[in-house]
């Protein structure tokens, strides 16, 4: 295989080479260019009072790669993209840690000027409970030291406006009308989740499509279907696997007395079951969500007040896959402690290790990690919540927003009371440079976040109390031009207790474990980036990330991190 | 039905348009506003991304393909060649691809990358299955800019190309007295087929590329030029290729430079450093490494040019450092009236100093084993070496001439070295064969072995094989008794002349060393010397035509060893080695940029003390090369 992918390679450069010679136009050449530099320690307190002989406490790594893309355009409706990746692991002298790999492929075109086409490698989203990337766990107002390194996560997984990172082919075309209705426009898609194994793993399709009607420029309606499906007769077994979505949403936008007014609203159902599976339960249930914003443009305020209510069956592989897989290994120090077991995650791994990460959805409902997020894991898609919640976001030169989203469950878990949700969010981006009157840019970050769950009962042993106590604090100082120093701080204490569900494959809920929680997660950083243009930039940085068990359950450990950086994409 | 109906319905009543919903440029469609859209939001379902991507500002690729294939028949072998007497070989032995692409992307005029490709045919019948494929040099990115306090460049990744100076961070250049027969996988393509003789003969040198000199560095290196009061600086961190590879230890190498120009940038003066740190064991608690730091001076007095570089280097392991020891070498040289050009070199370098990346030698630590047939061993595999003219080892102080004396068309370059050890640590003895360097390279093809040979004393480097000896005379802790001494003297005569009005170019190069116990101004040629190693060389190159040049070549090589010496267990004689090479071969030039060259050897070695260490027969080389 790595021989195919070089000789395509191969091809595709000297094809590429040759027509970008003779004409530009029909040949271009996108991707990225990385190198990264990482020299770790870890420091570890071993719960048992004897110092940890067992894990190696210092290691390097690193690795510089190219990602080509050659974009060939064999006439003006039709684009191939072939990108292959080439790597070099760092240490790797003449030939050795090289690697090679094709990272994305499709065609895409218009055919007869009315129909959009794409085959091959597709970002999808529809909407946010049929088919969506929420990054739910997602620190709010990362300081840009911190927001570098996940940036090459996104990167890495394609992650780009909520989309998902999908194989198969989409359609997409628009009907305009004279009188009464704009636009329609429609757009369809089949996407492969897995191919089969030809004994257990069936062939599992996503099909799903949008239909929107634009009225005027006020007011639209649009239909969103969105179904995973194994294929029947691809494996032995006929217990086929089915999960769909219907959902209508509208838009309304309008001004009043000078006052911009949204109305956004969407309602469906799920279905989630098994064709002959009799263990296996039949999920339906359905969702509602609506918000309305007005903006105050004289006082550059904007407010938005919403409804959600989400069942607790609702079931949508599409919006329910997390990005982030807390069963997956870190990169660096998987196991720690005499003992080598497993290191808990901490801040650290969550911002900047992308083999945490998933590419693509998941068919299994993944699961959640209360220190990052436990009111909506899944985003506005988390099931089994019903409230309200509003916003007010205040931009000018400063950039501020606060948010409070008050929610409690639908349907209790083990017991017959119900949990509570509070979320208050606040973060400021603040210019100081036009304030200070200095000629560079000196910007600083400010946020936080405290998220509450609680639960009451009469039998004291369902009585829950937890916190999520998260700040942050980032600087951003352009000593001269495109010359910057970075600083940034995030706190992120978790305290309280909670029941965490275990689930079977039905995403039914089989057992609660009680968890009590005391830890405290801090991660600073500092660093210097030289901007060579808005899409490259050299990054030396120094970050540290402690992880600290008040309860002593888990041994505390801290990891130092030095990175040189250096980025291009193109 | 009824939806289908309302639809063709409402496109025939409304006189409706079908369309993309963008072209295929995919121009913006999802303007947001600062606080709310002004209008319902564009369609924002489907396929991402909606937006056109910007692409690169150019990309060029060029390299080479550089076909080789040995076929080798011995009529007497080692052992371990025995099964497999006659060889065919298709590839450069020394992992050299044959086809190398090197493609360079530039994003903006200030921020460039490039990688190297390579592809590599065995030609063994499996087609496909028996390609090999990789980089060469890997991955670089490169970036510059400009500023009112200088003018600043960075490369990251690796390989990249770099020096310091000698002692820091340099190969070792030597005084350009070599065979030309066996053609190296960097020597270029000249545009005249006789250029690579041609330069030679007149400039005393060929052509290199980028790496002459250099050595590889893979981490980040930052440069500054043009700063105020005529600084300049050099900053690297990362890896050498003697720093342990892929594993995940954190061994690294740091150093840097910062330099003064002055009088004109005639004249110079730097302060260098190299450093590593390395962890030996896998719980990275074990560390080793060493530190060196030099001033390098150049400075010219009316006709006479000095150059020299100074400093200090000591290890250290488990953080516990030995003693600096020093390091000197200075160069004074200049053109006696005009026509002579002279060098004088003083060096020496204490035992303490060690830097496996630099242009000395290590010949105080003794490492015979490598940890992987396929990677470079961490030190070279010398102890106490019988090196040319020019290369210096640590443990040893000493005294060069070079010059230079042309004698109408006889160019002649002429080297001299008397040299000592500072203490009497190592009980043996390096030396190589130039007469058949490359052919017995190539008994071990592909793979850097070390204590291999019919009497496990040799080691293979790249493209070049050492051979140990033992002395006997030795104290309770393995010591030698006395230390050593090494005399060598080198000859590299050049004629051009003309043969039927025929370009004619005849080359002899001669290296006469010893090594004793006591001090002597010349090589010592008799049983007094340990060991004495004699080598000539001729080479004669007849440009038939334009395109066509006759290549010749003859050597012959003697190493006799004295009875100070281990001695074979049969005869209880020691060492002494003969060696003769003949070949003859053509350079054609196919086309512009497209040579062919063959080479056809014949081959006879034999120690008439060491009955196993013998072997004979020929080696037919084609190479057939174009860059573009």
């Amino acid at each position: 295989m790595p021989n195919k992918n070089y000789i395509l390679l191969l091809t595709l450069l000297l094809v590429g080479q040759l027509s970008f010679a003779q004409n530009k136009r029909k040949v271009s050449f996108v991707g990225g260019a990385r190198s990264v530099m990482s020299n770790n320690q870890l420091g570890v307190a071993d719960t048992s009072g004897i110092a940890d002989t067992a894990t190696a406490k210092r290691n390097s790594g690193g690795y510089a790669l190219i990602d080509l893309g050659v974009n060939i355009r064999p006439n003006e409706n039709t684009e191939i993209l072939g990108m292959f990746r080439i790597r070099n692991d760092f240490g790797g002298f003449w030939g050795a840690g090289v690697s090679f790999d094709v990272r994305q492929l499709y065609i895409k075109g218009i055919v007869a000027n009315a129909l959009r086409y794409q085959l091959g490698d597709l970002n999808l989203k529809q909407t946010p409970f049929t088919l969506y990337n929420h990054h739910a766990d997602n620190v709010d107002s990362l300081p840009t030291i911190f927001r570098l390194q996940r940036n090459i996560v996104d990167y890495e997984k394609f992650y780009m406006d909520n989309t998902w990172r999908m194989q198969g082919a989409n359609v997409d075309f628009g009907l305009t009308f004279k009188d009464y209705i704009q636009e329609v426009n429609f757009t369809g898609f089949l996407t492969r989740l897995n191919a089969t194994n030809f004994t257990s793993v069936p062939e599992r399709l996503m099909a799903g499509g949008s239909v929107e009607l634009k009225q005027s420029q006020h007011f639209k309606i649009g239909y969103n279907v969105n179904s995973v499906f194994d294929v029947l007769g691809t494996i032995p077994d006929s217990n086929t696997f089915n999960n769909s979505v219907h959902s209508l949403d509208a838009q309304f936008v309008t001004t009043v007395g000078g006052q911009q007014l949204e109305v956004k609203a969407e309602l469906g159902n799920s279905h989630y079951s098994y064709r002959l599976d009799t263990l296996a339960p039949t999920l339906q249930d359905y969702f509602a969500h609506a918000y309305a914003s007005i903006g105050l443009p004289k006082y550059h305020l904007r407010a938005r007040l919403g409804y959600l209510n989400v069942g607790p069956e609702y079931r949508s592989i599409g919006a329910q896959s997390k990005d982030i897989d807390y069963n997956a290994q870190p990169f660096y120090y998987e196991r720690y402690t005499n003992t080598q077991g497993i290191r808990p995650l901490g801040l650290l791994d969550v911002i900047a290790s992308d083999q945490l990460y998933n590419r693509t959805l998941s068919s299994r409902l993944m699961p959640a990690n209360n220190l990052f997020n436990n009111a909506m894991p899944y985003g506005l898609a988390t099931f089994n919540r019903l409230g309200a919640y509003g916003e007010v976001s205040y931009q000018k030169d400063i950039q501020a927003t606060v948010s409070y989203h008050s929610l409690r469950e639908i349907k209790g878990q083990g017991t017959l009371a119900l949990r509570n949700f509070s979320i208050l969010r606040a973060n400021v981006t603040a210019p100081l440079h036009n304030y200070l009157d200095l000629k560079n840019t000196f910007e600083i970050q400010l946020g936080g976040k405290l998220e509450n769950v609680n639960r009451s009962s009469v039998d004291i042993v369902d009585n829950l109390d937890f916190n999520n106590r998260q700040l942050t604090a980032g600087v951003r100082l352009e000593v001269f031009k495109d010359f910057d120093i970075l600083g940034g701080l995030v706190l992120n204490n978790t305290k309280g207790n909670d029941f965490i569900a275990d689930r079977n494959t039905y995403t039914e809920v089989t057992f609660f474990n009680e968890q009590q929680y005391d830890i405290r997660q801090q991660l600073q950083g500092a660093g210097i980036r030289y901007n060579f243009s808005p899409k490259v930039y050299l990054l030396g940085m120094y970050q540290q990330g402690v992880f600290t068990d008040v309860r002593k359950q888990q041994a505390d450990y801290t990891f130092n991190q030095f990175n040189i950086i250096y980025n291009m994409l193109f | 039905m009824k939806k289908i109906t309302t639809i063709l319905l409402l496109l025939i009543l409304s006189n409706t348009r079908i369309i993309a919903q963008d072209s295929v440029s995919f121009g913006s469609l999802n303007d947001k506003a600062n606080l709310l859209p002004d209008s319902v939001t564009a369609f924002e379902k489907g396929n991402f991304p909606k937006a056109e991507k910007e692409t690169l500002y150019g990309l060029s690729i060029g390299g080479y393909y550089r076909f080789v294939t040995n076929v080798r028949k011995l009529n007497e072998s080692y052992a371990a060649l025995e099964n497999n007497k006659m060889n065919i070989f298709v590839g450069d032995d020394a992992q050299i691809p044959q086809l190398s692409l090197n493609i360079n992307g530039n994003l903006t005029p200030n921020a460039s990358f490039g990688t190297d490709l390579f592809l590599w045919s065995r030609m063994d019948g499996l087609g496909q299955e028996g390609n090999v494929m990789g980089l060469n040099l890997g991955v670089s990115l490169y970036g510059n800019f400009a500023t009112n306090l200088g003018n600043f460049s960075v490369r990251t990744g690796g390989i990249n190309w770099n020096t310091l100076s000698p002692f820091t961070f340099q190969q070792n250049k030597g005084y350009n007295r070599y065979s030309l027969f066996e053609r190296n996988p960097w020597d270029p393509i000249t545009p005249n087929i006789d250029g690579r003789y041609k330069d030679f003969y007149y400039s005393g040198a060929i052509n290199q590329d980028t790496r002459w000199g250099n050595q590889a560095f893979q981490g980040i290196i930052v440069e500054g030029a043009a700063m105020p009061n005529n600084f300049s600086f050099t900053g690297m961190y990362g890896k050498t290729q003697f720093d342990g590879g892929l594993s995940a230890n954190p061994n690294f190498s740091y150093g840097g430079k910062l330099k003064k120009t002055y009088n004109f940038n005639k004249n110079y003066v730097s302060f260098n450093t190299f450093n590593n740190r390395s962890l030996l064991d896998s719980l990275t608690e074990s560390t080793a490494g060493f530190n060196i730091h030099t001033i390098e001076l150049l400075h010219h007095i009316g006709a006479y040019k000095i150059w020299a570089e100074i400093g200090a280097g000591r290890r250290f392991r488990n953080d516990v450092f030995d003693q600096f020891g020093e390091a000197i070498s200075i160069k004074a040289s200049t053109n006696v009236a005009k026509k002579f050009p002279l060098e004088l070199h003083l060096f020496r370098i204490s035992p303490r100093v060690l830097n496996n990346n630099s242009v000395f030698i290590n010949s105080a630590i003794q490492q015979t084993t490598n940890i992987s047939d396929l990677t470079q061993p961490i030190l070279i595999p010398v102890t106490s070496a019988i090196l040319p003219v020019g290369q210096m080892a640590n443990n040893r102080q000493g005294v060069e001439f070079n010059g230079q004396i042309d004698i109408g068309p006889v160019k002649t370059s002429i080297g001299y070295s008397n040299s000592v050890e500072l203490e009497n640590l190592s009980s043996q003895i390096t030396y190589g064969h130039p007469f058949n360097n490359f052919t017995l390279a190539r008994f071990y093809r592909w793979t850097f072995p070390s204590e291999v040979g019919p009497y496990q004393n040799l080691n293979k480097i790249y493209r070049a094989v050492f051979e140990t000896i033992n002395l006997t005379e030795l104290d309770q802790n393995g010591r030698p008794l006395k230390r050593k001494y090494f005399n060598a003297i080198e000859v590299n005569a050049k004629y051009k002349t003309s043969l039927g009005n025929k370009d004619l170019y005849i080359f002899y190069l001669g290296n006469f060393n010893s090594v004793q116990n006591n001090a002597a101004s010349i090589t010592v040629l008799t049983e007094k010397a340990i060991l004495r190693t004699y080598v000539h060389q001729l080479e004669i190159y007849l440009k038939l035509s334009p395109r066509l040049i006759w290549t010749n070549y003859g050597s012959y090589e003697r190493n006799i060893a004295n009875y100070q010496t281990e001695v074979d267990a049969i005869t209880r004689r020691p060492k002494n080695q003969t060696g003769y090479s003949f070949a003859t071969g053509f350079d054609i030039q196919m086309s512009r940029k497209v040579g062919l060259y063959i080479r056809q050897r014949w081959m006879d070695y034999k120690d008439s003390s060491f009955q196993l260490d013998r072997y004979s027969g020929w080696e037919t080389s084609i190479e057939l090369k174009s860059f573009f």
